[in-house]
Parts: structure tokens; sequence; C-alpha cells
């Protein structure tokens, strides 16, 4: 929709209808300065300390975005996501003594009771990711009028279960008709104020680059399998082709991905002023490759100065006339030594494993969504009148226990 | 203070007015700021300085509400030269900050210490009431428990296929001497069980029982002592296990302290590897409680049955003199061998007789000595 570079005209300019960006100035070092507080107030608060943690970070994210000259404002307190939290617990108490019930049983049926909690769990997700979901949007600001949700979260839960099934049972063939159905079930039911937001994409959208994939990636799959079974293929062959299949299924995500996220939400409008997005896959694969680098730095490092204690802990130990050993079997002998050391060294992978995501894929891809997001229109966002209530009283407390926090 | 820019959001359309900002009064919290369109001059809201709301977020800029104004409202000032005059005309904003701070601060306090006493009343509580659960329990649940952890104990070192025994046939003379040993330990008492022993055929040093009365004896561990008493004790120890039914009061106790440690990690499916561990920090301190329990219904049973209970405390020394690698598989991963164990065990004043005759030794010796192959 943009004039050529040529043209360099006023009128055109002028012309050319008025597009609103969104911007995001938050920097990597500041959220690792974030996290890093967190994550070590965690130790003394026992853990209590993380609904601070994402309150703040979201706080952090949503300041530094600006949609055209106006920053976003995130209103949610950690007050609200530790309540959500307990109440959480109450309805997991039951869930947590069927695990338990069914973990006595026999094989059979621990599996039965199992492959059952595990579809329970599935669904509770799915309510949780939508309550979650409407709790953030309630909780986001800008221009001072609130987004909020309409939609039953049950509904979605049942939906999103029945297209993983269906999806799961087609070995993938129905996964464009799951993700616009899911989609169009969470954007049509959000809201800006007044403004409805309307999704009028389909399947169609993810057809294209999701078949492609699927076809090129059943050829190599059969290759592959033909390599191996024939004899004129042979190792060599197959563990080639079955590599390149390997490849082809990882970048294949981050391909699917983007051309969801940019052929859905260009789809959207809030209100009359159309959305667009533009992800470039290769950007993704981009971001992926950068965290796999810096997981792999951090790991080094990590077997490093593990490597270091052990052996200057040996060096001492023999400088001394210490016996390493008796020390390490007296440690051992002391199970709360052991289990502590044990625990300390879990929650610090943990940790790190978490910053590092954060870090490397959580501000990459907010980063790389505001960037590129566009808004036509913009004008008539400026007439938007605040409605709905800011309900939930509680935070995302399922999403919490269920793991599926986020953002 | 001359009036500087921002922008404000009135909370009830999307409207952004540009706005002057003046500030009035004098001291900490009286007078008002003063917002006025910046074109016409229009007064857009007048707000009260001892209601000011600071919104956190973005240190650069500065985001005010008011707690009588429409709560979504907004005033924001973003210009660095701006923002620094309206802090040093509104002193009382750090007052808010400082104040806000400390009520976080004291929320957190009083949650960890809310947590922390929950804590220690699982670490403290639980296993006082896992023992009163115990109780009201009927022995046949707790027997068809075991038999179910039993098939799992099964697959899990056999992988699938059963626990080889050394001797499956329960008249032969090996397992008949056991058989007698077990009934003359329970005593007159007996147990609430069907008491069942196996030996079984494993590189692992190791014995252990389970709820429910099954008991199992690993060959590996039967071939680290010549002694019958050392083979006795170890028995009459995972006796004492069965008798006290500390198997099932662990299980309860898990099921507790799985539920905390769930709370504390945000984890309350209690599949992470996290709420693995963490219950393992939990259940230390009961199963301290639970091996003295038993060490001490082995020595009752030395001084009834007259034989030597020493040999028990020897046997664990020398799976202590292996290497940590195999320790940590052996027995004393389940039965930590603390010095006060030694100790007690040492200590105990039974008797100096042998709980086997030559005979029937030499037929438990023989146990698994046959054609089977181990298994690892």
């Amino acid at each position: 929709m943009s004039e050529p570079a040529g043209s360099v005209s006023e009128a055109a300019a002028t012309a050319e209808p008025p597009v609103m960006t969104a911007r995001f100035k938050g920097l990597r070092p500041q959220l690792f300065g974030l996290l890093l507080r967190g994550y070590v107030l965690l130790v003394p608060t026992l853990g209590i300390y993380r609904f601070w943690l994402i309150t703040q970070k979201r706080r952090y994210y949503w300041s530094r975005t600006r949609l055209g000259d106006d920053a976003l404002e995130y209103t949610g307190t950690a007050t609200e996501i530790l309540f959500g939290f307990l109440v959480a617990i109450a309805i997991f108490v039951p869930f947590y003594m069927f695990f338990f019930y069914i973990g006595t049983q026999t094989p059979t049926v621990a599996l039965i009771g199992l492959v059952a909690a595990l579809l329970a769990l599935f669904l509770l997700s799915g309510f949780a990711l939508f309550r979650s979901r409407r709790y953030r949007l309630t909780r986001t600001l800008w221009r001072g009028i609130r987004f909020h949700q309409t939609g039953s979260a049950w509904a979605y839960a049942f939906m999103r279960l029945g297209w993983y099934l269906l999806t799961a049972l087609t070995l993938g063939l129905t996964f464009p008709f799951m993700a616009a159905s899911l989609f169009r079930y969470r954007y049509n039911n959000t809201w800006y104020g007044d403004r409805q937001v309307s999704f009028d994409g389909s399947w169609k959208q993810l057809a294209g680059p999701f078949y492609g994939v699927w076809a090129l990636l059943a050829v190599l799959v059969a290759a592959s399998i033909a390599a191996f079974v024939d004899a004129f293929g042979g190792a060599i062959a197959g563990l080639t082709v079955s590599s390149l299949t390997v490849l082809v299924g990882l970048a294949a995500i981050p391909y699917i991905s983007a051309r969801e996220r940019t052929r859905f939400t260009s789809r959207i409008r809030i209100g009359d002023a159309p959305v667009s997005l533009h992800i470039r896959a290769r950007a993704l694969i981009g971001m992926y490759l950068v965290y796999a680098l810096v997981l792999l730095a951090v790991a080094l490092v990590a077997a490093t100065a593990v490597a270091y204690v052990v052996s200057g802990s040996f060096a001492i130990s023999t400088d001394f006339g210490v016996d390493f050993g008796a020390i390490l079997s007296a440690f051992e002998q002391s199970s709360w030594l052991t289990v502590a050391a044990f625990a300390a060294a879990y929650l610090l992978a943990i940790a790190t494993l978490a910053m590092v995501a954060e870090l490397f894929i959580g501000l990459t891809f907010w980063r790389m969504v505001v960037t590129r997001l566009k808004i036509a229109n913009p004008e008539s966002l400026d007439t938007v009148r605040a409605r709905g209530e800011r309900a939930p009283a509680i935070g995302e407390g399922l999403a919490d226990a269920l793991g599926s926090g986020g953002y | 203070m001359p009036p500087v820019a921002g922008r404000f959001y009135d909370g009830k359309t999307s409207r952004v007015h540009a706005v002057e900002v003046e500030v009035t009064g004098a001291g900490v919290e009286g007078g008002f700021v003063f917002i006025r369109e910046r074109e016409g001059g229009r007064e857009l809201a007048r707000w009260a300085r001892s209601e000011l709301v600071l919104v956190p977020g973005d240190p650069a800029a500065l985001r005010l509400g008011s707690q009588l104004a429409d709560p979504a409202a907004r005033l924001v000032v973003e210009a660095p030269e701006a923002v620094a005059a309206l802090r040093e005309a509104l002193p009382g904003l750090t007052a808010i900050r400082r104040r806000h701070r400390a009520r976080q601060v004291r929320f957190i306090t009083a949650s960890t210490a809310a947590l922390a006493a929950v804590i220690a009343a699982f670490v403290f509580g639980v296993p006082l009431i896992a023992r009163q659960v115990v109780a009201i329990i009927p022995p046949p649940w707790e027997a068809d428990m075991g038999e179910r952890i039993h098939a799992q104990v099964e697959e899990i070192f056999a992988g699938g296929g059963t626990l080889a025994r050394c001797d499956s046939n329960p008249r032969s003379p090996g397992n008949r001497a056991i058989a007698k040993f077990v009934k003359r330990t329970l005593g007159p008492e007996g147990s609430p069980f069907e008491v069942r022993v196996d030996v079984v055929r494993s590189d692992v040093p190791n014995a252990f029982a389970l709820p429910g009365g099954r008991a199992y004896y690993f060959s590996a561990l039967l071939e680290t002592s010549d002694d019958p008493n050392a083979f006795a004790g170890v028995l009459a120890h995972e006796l004492g296990h069965i008798v006290n039914r500390h198997g099932m009061e662990h299980a309860i106790a898990t099921a507790g302290t799985g539920l905390l440690v769930g709370m504390v990690l945000g984890d309350v499916t209690g599949l992470s590897v996290g709420a693995i561990v963490g219950q393992g920090l939990v259940n230390s301190h009961f199963s301290r409680d639970a091996e003295r329990a038993a060490d001490e219904f082995a020595i009752a049973a030395a001084r009834r049955l007259d034989f030597d209970i020493t040999a028990l405390g020897k046997v664990l020394e020398a799976i202590a003199a292996d290497t940590a690698m195999d320790r940590s598989m052996s027995l004393l991963a389940t039965h930590p061998l603390t010095e006060e164990r030694t100790e007690l065990l040492a200590s105990a004043d039974t008797g100096r007789g042998d709980a086997f005759t030559p005979a029937e030794w030499r037929a438990i010796r023989g146990m698994c000595h046959g054609s089977k192959t181990k298994i690892k």
C-alpha cells in the first residue's frame, strides 16, 4: 500500500492512509536485572515472591510497549494472583488425591487412571489458559480504556480438548481447522472498551504452508523408512534421510507458527481498525538458534564451574591431608544436607533455564510481534468508550498451578 | 512551577488529551494538580495532591491517577524535564512510593511467615497424623495395596518380568527356616498381615519391606556376610517395618508432603523433579524415626530369641565401606547409617547365640546357588 520510493510529492505522503505502529523499548540487561533480583528473592520467601516477579515482569513488558504514542499499562497486582493460586490449590486437592490413589493401583489400572487424569488436566489447562487471558486483558489499559474478554472458559476448554484429540487422530491433518477455530473463539471474544475484535480468517490462511510442510514431511518419513528397510538404500542413506527429516520437522514448527501468527493476526480488526502483522519464519528460527546457542554456552560454563569446584575440593583435601571421600560420605549420610544440595542445584538449574528462555525467547518474541504490528484506520480508536468489568477479582491461579502462566 | 506538558486519559473514552499540568499548594500534600486542555485551557480534572496514585511502570515516565477519580483516568508525563519538574513539585510522590513498598514488604513477610508455619506444621504434623491414619486403616486394605505395589516393584526391578526368586518352593529347607524365624520373631502377637519373605537374585545389596507384609532380601546382601545373625538381624529389622506398618505410614506422609511441596513450587501435580526432591527433603526426617523403630524391634526380637544383634550393625558397616557409587543404590540409600544407629546396635545387650542352626543356615546360604541367571 505504500508508494514507490521514487515518489517525492508531499501530497502522496499525506494521501497515504495513516497507520499506527507499535514500539517496544525494553532492553535485555534491564529485564535480566529484574529477573535476577526476583529469582534471588524467591529463596528467602520460600517461593512466595514469584507472584511479585510475574507482576513486575508484566509491568515491564507492558509499560515499555507503545501503540502509537501511548504506552500500555498493566494494572494487575501480585496479591490478586497469590489469592488466585490459593483458590487453585483447593481445586487441585481432589486431583492430587486421585493421583496418589491411582499410584497404588495395579499397573494397568494406574495407566488408565493416569491417562484419564491427564485428559482432565489438559481440559483444565484449556480452562486456565482462557481465564488467564481474561485476567491479563482486564488488567491491560491503553489510553485509559480496559480490554476485556467474553465467552466461556469451559466452552473453550472442551473445544480445545476435542480439537487436539481430533488432530492427533488425523495425524495433524485437521491442524489448520483447529488453529483457526481456537483463534476465532479467542479473538471474537476480545474487546477493547466497547469495540469488539473480529476475526474473519479461516483454515484457508494456513492451508498452503501447513499442507505443503505436511506433505514434505510425509514423503521424508516414508523415504527414511524405505531407506532403512530397503537393502539398496543402506544405513548411511537411511541416516541421512532421517536426519534431514528431523531438521525439516524442527524448522517446520517456527515456520508454521510464523505463518499462523502473521496470517491470522492480519485478519483481525479492533472495531473498525484492521490489524496487520508480519513475522518472518527466518526471524523465528533465528530466535530459537540464538536461544539454543546461549543455552549451550550456559551449560558449558556450568560444567566448567562444577569441574573446577570438584577438582578444587580434591586438591584442597589432598593438600591438607583431608580425605575427600570421607567428607563426601559424611555429606551423603546426612540426608538433609544431600537433599538440600540437590534441591539447591535443581532450583538453580530451573531458574537459569527460565531466565534464558525469558531473555532470549520471551523478550525477543515480544519485541518481534510489537515492532511488526500495524493498525490501520487508527482514528477509529479515538472514540472508544469504556466498557467491561475489572472482573475476575482474583488472578489466574489455575494457570499458575498448571505451570502455564507465561506473560 | 511553570505548567508542564502531558497527556491525559479520562478513563471514559479513548481520546487522548494534550494537557498542561499545574501544581498548586505548599507543603507535601496540600493543594491540587490542575489538568487543563492545552488548546483552550478547559479544566479536565483537578486532583487533590493528598489523593494521588503513583502508577508503577517505566521509571522514565510519570504516570498518575487519583483515588477520587475514575480508576482508569491517567495523567502521563514523559518529557525528562517535565518529569523532573513535576517530581520536584510533588515531593509527596516519594512518600507514596515508600508507603506502597512498605506495605508490599509487610505482605510478603507475612505470607512467607504463614507459609513457613504451614511447612513446619506439615513437617512435624504429617508423621504424627500419618501414624493416626494408619491406625484406622484396616489391615486387609493395606495388604491389598501392598499387592499392587508388589506388582509395580516387580516391574521396576525385573523390567516387566517377575523378580527371580532364588528358591520358589515354599517347602524347601531354606524357605522353611526363614518361615520359622519369621514366626518366632513376630512372637505370640503375630503380625496384622500374612508375612511373606522372598530371597531374590540381584547384584544390589538390599532388603526392604512393602506395606501389607511382603519383604524382599536380595542375594547380594546375603552374600556379604557369613554370619547367620547378620541375615537374621536385617530380616528382623524389615519385620519391624512390617509390624509397625511403616510402609503405609510413609505412603500417607508422602501424599501429605507432596501437596505441601506443590504449594511451595507451584506445581500441584507433583510431577516435576523439584516436587520429588522436595518430598525427599521433608520425608528424610520421617524415615529416620522409622529406622530407629525397626532397629528397636530387631533388638527386642534378638533378646527374645537369644541371638547377637551386633551383626546387623556390622552388615551396615560392611556395605558402608563400599564405594560411594554402589552405596547410593544400596541399603544405605533408604536406611541411612547414622552413628546413633551404629551405637544403638553395638551397645544392645542381646544374646550371644545364633538365630539359625548350622543346617538351617547352610540351607539359606545355598538358596541362591541354583542354576538361574542373575538379574541386574
